[in-house]
């Protein structure tokens, strides 16, 4: 196994640490009475979002311990899946400095900064990944 | 005699009507208002909620343009292709279960426009789990070339 492969399994670990973390998110944020303000239409979709981001990361996890080769430049589509999982967790990386609200991440310092680092590394994971060949 | 079933057409097909419901699922925010009933929340809940939205958004779009632009990929019979295929036809799979089995639709919006747009949408999430199940089945050997 080569460096990147290992970094890959680090990778599916953090994706299953970041899924896992959002149902403490839905505790520490009290979702349950914040959704109770809601139309109840519009707080199911909420609760079916979550429910998909969790699952869609939790597998992100999988096939990154899974098809490891493959997402390291094994093959056209592993190269094209690190792609998008390059960019999916670059676009976290600048939802968590300019979209979060800011008062919350001064609140929680040392969480913010471990959100920070997982999504840069992910993001540099697989865009590394992406751009090997191995064929 | 066995059916030659035209998996490439078929990707390609499911690919831009995954496009194309991208393109008008914009519209549903809205359609449903959710910033009017967003604004009830704290911001960082509500902030989630778009992050969550938008997430799914790009994902969809993401199994449009695999779909339309690079059909090959899926169609190899690779493990990965068959895992990726499997994904895709859960995922929408679940999504018609949810419309039936969880949304309270006596909430949801009346009218002729509504319901032609429920209809629309659930035949799509139906095909779209067929196309991609049958290509799982076809990785693995039972369906034709």
């Amino acid at each position: 196994m080569n460096r990147i492969e290992v970094h890959l399994w680090v990778a599916a670990v953090l994706q299953w640490l970041v899924a896992s973390s959002n149902l403490f998110a839905a505790w520490i944020f009290a979702y349950r009475r914040e959704l109770a303000k809601l139309s109840p239409f519009v707080r199911e979709v909420f609760i079916v979002q979550n429910i998909y981001i969790v699952t869609t990361v939790a597998m992100f996890g999988v096939v990154s311990i899974v098809f490891t080769p493959e997402l390291a430049g094994g093959s056209a589509l592993g190269r094209f899946l690190s792609g998008f999982l390059a960019i999916f967790w670059g676009g976290r990386i600048i939802i968590q400095l300019f979209f979060y609200d800011q008062e919350v991440k001064r609140s929680r310092p040392i969480a913010n900064l471990v959100f920070l680092a997982t999504f840069i590394y992910l993001c540099g994971v697989f865009a590394v990944a992406c751009l090997r060949h191995n064929r | 005699m066995p059916i030659a079933i035209p998996w490439h057409g078929l990707l390609v097909g499911a690919g831009a009507a995954q496009l194309i419901l991208v393109v008008a699922s914009l519209a549903i925010p809205r359609l449903l208002n959710w910033k009017g009933d967003l604004a009830k929340l704290r911001p960082l809940t509500r902030q989630v909620f778009w992050t969550y939205a938008a997430y799914i958004w790009v994902t969809n779009l993401s199994f449009g343009l695999l779909s339309t632009m690079t059909p090959q990929l899926l169609l190899d019979r690779s493990p990965l292709a068959g895992f990726v295929c499997s994904f895709i036809a859960v995922y929408w799979a679940a999504r018609v279960v949810i419309q039936f089995g969880y949304f309270d639709r006596t909430d949801a919006p009346k009218g002729r426009f509504f319901v032609l747009g429920e209809t629309a949408l659930v035949t799509l999430f139906v095909g779209l789990t067929i196309v991609y199940g049958g290509l799982v089945a076809r990785a693995f050997g039972a369906l034709g070339r």
